[in-house]
């Protein structure tokens, strides 16, 4: 029996780095479908408009913290008031290009983030994160 | 009650000194107690000394100048203090009291002095002085170290403004650093990431095509970078210029300038702008900050305009606490504060989706204010409009 692939959704304001995750993701056909959102409110927005389609929703979500509009950290505080009425579990990995110490102890302690994950992203990293992503939701 | 009393013993054993003298001064009877204030026996004295033999020179020229004249005067003089020379040489301060005796007619027979011993006195009284004169010194050293006091207060009170002025110079900096620390994080790190990968795929990638892609995204990526790379050093320009120097400037011709730079763009917009400096047309202000201020925060207006209705924007000039304040108030979109005001003078945080914004102007003008010296503040509603206010400090 073959394994379903993940539906993905990256949140992502540069252009480029959604461009080098989604050629990653492709190359190695690790996806279903990719969701390309320029910023955090696009996203909830999206979320919100598809909360009970679960072919719709993504099963795992590459979020960046440095966004306009609503950064990585307001939408995760969006999400956690929308989650409940969202059917699907979603994982969220946080991108960040910061190794300020500060902004990882602060994903740390929000249970909405699986993970922190420094900019660049590795494919051996983005594997791992595909094998591993049901043990996070 | 009858009593017998010997006046020869009482005038012998009168508690003070006593002589009688001729109207020529010399001595022809005195008690016993003068003989035992000046230790001279009866013979040596009566009928040889006169009242002036017991005084130093100082004392004869005063009792010549001023005792004589004065007893001849009103016939008596009361507590004249002199200083008897003793047998021996020791002086003795005494006051002396005089009358002249006279008979009928007015003839002067006799003087009758009484010399009381002061000695104890005249002691005290030295200490007195002497107490008095510590005192003096005292109070003088006092006065001294309170002076001293002061001027060290003053002084510390300099210091620490100087402290407090250093203080808050190291706070700008800080703050400035750690925005920089925050901007090599995020603007420079994630291109420069981006680079790296993309430079992966181009040597992975076999196809023509996709090397070209490829390629034409690293060339937006430097081109980005460059960018940043530009703001950059344009910001530490600014941080770094220590001797500022303060221009003349007159609001109403530096706007003007502006609104001539910006004229497309108000055009377009059909903005209305106006403006007025009254309260306050000039100050000390680097030109090329005010220039750029002023072109931020008027083109951040225009472009945030709210499309449903005329955008007004006004600038003026208010003068509060010493401190000329520039105010740009418009009617635009308006900014979340309470979510954005964080980002709000960082470099390249953007609040709006619109082509044109890049997040620079603010970040600018605020390294340009903390330069120069002053702040920015903002308030602001959303879709009622934007009031920035910029405290420009005032040049002495």
């Amino acid at each position: 029996m073959v394994k379903k692939l993940p539906i993905i959704g990256i949140i992502d304001d540069d252009t480029i780095y959604q461009f080098i995750l989604t050629s990653i993701i492709n190359q190695n056909k690790l996806a279903e479908s990719i969701l390309s959102f320029l910023d955090g409110e696009k996203a909830i927005r999206y979320l919100m408009n598809n909360k009970t389609k679960n072919e719709k929703i993504p099963d795992i979500l590459f979020l960046d913290v440095n966004m306009p509009i609503m950064d990585g950290w307001m939408f995760i505080e969006e999400y956690a008031r929308l989650k409940k009425d969202i059917t699907k579990k979603i994982a969220i990995f946080m991108l960040s290009s910061s190794v300020n110490p500060i902004d990882i102890e602060r994903a740390d302690k929000i249970s909405e983030i699986s993970n922190y994950i420094i900019k660049p992203i590795k494919y051996e990293e983005v594997r791992r994160i595909f094998e591993n992503y049901e043990i996070f939701r | 009650m009858d009593y017998n009393i010997d006046y020869k013993e009482f005038y012998n054993s009168f508690p003070s000194g006593y002589f009688c003298s001729s109207p020529n001064g010399t001595i022809i009877d005195s008690n016993k107690n003068f003989l035992e204030l000046t230790n001279y026996s009866r013979e040596e004295v009566i009928g040889k000394k006169k009242f002036t033999d017991f005084l130093s020179l100082g004392g004869k020229i005063y009792f010549e100048n001023v005792f004589a004249p004065a007893l001849k005067l009103s016939g008596n003089i009361e507590e004249v203090n002199f200083n008897f020379t003793k047998k021996e040489g020791t002086i003795l301060p005494v006051l002396v009291n005089s009358v002249e005796i006279k008979d009928s007619s007015g003839t002067h027979l006799y003087t009758h002095s009484a010399i009381f011993n002061i000695a104890q006195r005249k002691k005290y009284e030295q200490e007195l002085l002497r107490s008095k004169k510590n005192a003096n010194e005292l109070s003088n050293k006092l006065i001294a170290v309170n002076k001293k006091l002061r001027s060290r207060t003053e002084l510390i009170s300099k210091q620490k403004l100087q402290l407090k002025e250093f203080n808050q110079h190291l706070e700008n900096k800080n703050r400035q650093l750690s925005s920089f620390a925050h901007i090599a994080s995020h603007n420079l790190r994630a291109p420069v990431s981006n680079l790296m990968v993309l430079k992966d795929f181009y040597k992975e990638n076999t196809d023509l095509k996709d090397k070209a892609m490829l390629f034409s995204k690293v060339d937006t990526v430097i081109e980005g970078l460059n960018e940043t790379l530009d703001e950059l050093i344009e910001s530490i320009k600014i941080q770094g210029n220590k001797d500022i120097v303060f221009d003349a400037v007159n609001f109403d011709t530096f706007f003007a300038k502006t609104l001539v730079i910006l004229d497309i763009q108000i055009l377009d917009s059909k903005a209305v702008v106006t403006s007025n400096f009254c309260e306050a047309p000039n100050i000390e202000y680097p030109k090329l900050y005010m220039e750029s201020i002023l072109l931020n925060l008027l083109s951040n207006s225009i472009r945030y305009r709210a499309h449903d209705r005329i955008a007004k924007i006004h600038f003026h000039t208010e003068i509060i606490n010493n401190e000329i304040l520039l105010i740009a108030t418009d009617n635009g979109l308006g900014i979340n504060l309470r979510k954005y005001g964080h980002h709000l003078f960082g470099l390249n945080n953007t609040f709006h989706r619109h082509p044109d914004s890049k997040g620079v102007g603010l970040f600018m003008t605020k390294t340009q204010k903390e330069a120069a010296g002053g702040s920015v503040t903002v308030e602001s509603e959303v879709d009622k409009g934007t009031t920035f206010k910029i405290i420009l400090k005032k040049q002495k």
